[in-house]
């Protein structure tokens, strides 16, 4: 679509179910909602990629320093079947900054779904983040458990959060 | 004779000064024209798409008005 290290933007026009891995080429993709009578678009993942069995569906960049960007975005995963092991929505193949600006995250209650697979080294910001279904509270990252503090996390580069 | 000479001097003088401004004008203009067809022939990197999953065609060209249907 975009030559490597372009920018991509998408534009949601309505709400959008992601039922495998997208991998994108880009090493920039900025998200955004622009849906009639709606602030927000509503991107829901399912629980395992059609594409990877091992993987939960995600948004995944094929570049290290990779850049994700998300605006009034509202994302809510389900919970992955058994034997899925990677749970994150986003990933990349190597470093990767993402930034959601006023936008929601739903996870399901009891499961361990999460905002960002535990294999990428991550800077995350967050800012005006509406509270969702279920806690984001230590499900930012995979497998860092609540409260942790962000500077012992050594795969999370830097982020804006003070609690994980 | 001397007020010849300086005259005929400075006139060709004027000259070459006037043969080299049209020379930097046209390597300017060469260089512009250059400058020009490379950026016409640099890729556009940022790319806008539009994304319908109720009405949108992954046939479309992604546009606002004829959305792709899905990501891929």
């Amino acid at each position: 679509m975009t030559p490597i290290g372009g920018l991509l933007t998408v534009y949601f026009l309505t709400d959008y179910h992601v039922s495998k891995r997208v991998d994108f080429k880009q090493q920039s993709v900025a998200f955004k909602a622009q849906v009639a009578g709606s602030g927000r678009a509503k991107v829901t993942f399912s629980g395992t990629s059609t594409g990877d069995a091992a993987s939960t569906a995600d948004f995944s960049s094929l570049h290290g320093g990779c850049y994700f960007e998300c605006q009034d975005i509202q994302f809510e995963a389900a919970t992955a079947e058994a034997g899925v092991n990677d749970k994150g929505m986003f990933r990349s193949r190597g470093n990767m900054t993402l930034r959601l600006s006023n936008c929601q995250i739903d996870l399901p209650v009891g499961s361990d779904q999460c905002v960002i697979n535990n294999d990428v080294f991550c800077a995350l910001s967050i800012s005006n983040l509406n509270g969702g279904t279920g806690s984001v509270a230590g499900r930012w990252i995979q497998g860092v458990a609540a409260a942790t503090d962000p500077a012992s996390i050594s795969t999370l580069i830097a982020t804006n959060l003070t609690s994980l | 004779m001397t007020d010849t000479t300086t005259h005929d001097v400075m006139v060709a003088q004027t000259a070459k000064a006037q043969e080299l401004l049209d020379y930097f004008h046209g390597q300017r203009d060469v260089q512009e024209a250059q400058f020009a067809a490379a950026l016409a022939a640099f890729p556009n990197i940022n790319r806008t798409f539009y994304v319908d999953q109720a009405a949108g065609n992954d046939a479309n060209d992604g546009s606002e008005a004829n959305p792709f249907l899905t990501l891929q």
